[in-house]
């Protein structure tokens, strides 16, 4: 039971830690992303005044080369990637909402683990000293 | 009077000759990657994926003058990517697009109606999964005529830039999601299509 106690309170520091630091690295991340749209420049696109073929739509990134980064933006000021470039070089591109979906798993565990625990605590509390009590009448009892 | 029905028939026949010469039919081969791309796009909470593909063949046959139109496309199945090569693999599978069985992803239109400027709503059948649905779509047709700068572009002939996006549920053409992919993949997903067809 003792042991048993430790390994819960040592969860519960583990899953508190694990909580908090979630915060701080999703900010981390948070704060490298920007708002860009990837396209791929074409003959075909040039021709007709693009600067190139739309990639899905804009979304946020953390870009791992800013060389990747096209002069050009959008008619929004949205920033543009330049496709092409990110396929030669296999540039890494790490999207903010996938970076806040896991944030967000983790807190979820965090806080889940951190109640077990601390219930788990609680339980274990209780019944020791329901024992101690018991102890105590038994040594307390007229022989 | 055997004279003036005489210039009124040439007349008729020089009409009906510039009204079918008007409409020119444009051609995307696949030759040259860089000329044609579709896309398709899955987004949830988890992430945004996109599926890229330079193998698309069709011809559209267009008339710059009346702007009537239509055309058919061609999207080759397995060569679709998303980035992932394991996902390919899975995309491929018979769980998801069953490339082996069905090819292509085809749309034909049956109908083409002008709105304003470059822009057209563009009724067809989308073959996709062994399924066929009719469905509405809105599209840019900008025309282009053969000039120096096409040709140093790489184009022959006269130049057809066609853009359309539009959505589709995959259960409606018979794609289940498992359960165990639905936080990464959305049924409905966004399909955005660039093709730069030419007469030459």
């Amino acid at each position: 039971m003792r042991y048993l106690r430790w390994l819960l309170v040592a969860a519960a520091f583990g899953s508190g830690f694990l909580l908090l630091l979630s915060f701080p690295m999703e900010s981390t991340y948070a704060s490298k992303a920007d708002l860009y749209q990837r396209v791929m420049p074409s003959e075909g696109a040039s021709l007709f005044g693009d600067v190139g073929e739309l990639v899905g739509e804009p979304q946020q990134y953390i870009v791992g080369d800013p060389a990747a980064i096209l002069a050009d933006t959008t008619d929004e000021g949205v920033k543009l990637l330049d496709q092409n470039y990110i396929d030669e070089q296999n540039v890494s591109l790490v999207q903010l909402q996938t970076v806040r979906f896991i944030a967000s798993q983790v807190r979820m565990a965090g806080i889940g683990a951190l109640l077990f625990s601390l219930l788990s605590l609680g339980v274990i509390a209780g019944i020791m000293r329901r024992r101690a009590l018991a102890a105590m009448a038994a040594h307390q009892a007229p022989v | 009077m055997k004279f003036t029905h005489a210039v009124a028939g040439l007349s008729l026949i020089a009409l009906a000759f510039q009204a079918s010469a008007a409409e020119q039919t444009f051609k995307v081969t696949g030759e040259k990657p860089t000329h044609q791309i579709a896309t398709v796009e899955s987004a949830t909470d988890f992430e945004t994926f996109v599926g890229r593909t330079s193998k698309v063949t069709g011809s559209v046959k267009f008339d710059p003058a009346t702007r009537k139109a239509s055309g058919t496309f061609t999207v080759d199945v397995s060569s679709i990517k998303t980035g992932i090569d394991l996902r390919d693999e899975h995309m491929r599978s018979p769980m998801w697009l069953n490339a082996e069985k069905h090819k292509t992803i085809t749309f034909k239109s049956t109908k083409i109606k002008y709105e304003k400027g470059d822009n057209y709503t563009i009724t067809g059948k989308l073959t996709l999964h062994g399924a066929t649905k009719e469905i509405k779509v809105k599209a840019v047709l900008k025309h282009l005529a053969e000039s120096s700068k096409s040709t140093a572009a790489g184009f022959k002939g006269d130049v057809l830039q066609v853009k359309s996006t539009f959505n589709f549920k995959m259960s409606d053409y018979g794609i289940k999601i498992p359960d165990m992919a639905a936080a990464k993949v959305n049924d409905s997903v966004k399909i955005n299509i660039t093709a730069y067809a030419q007469t030459g």
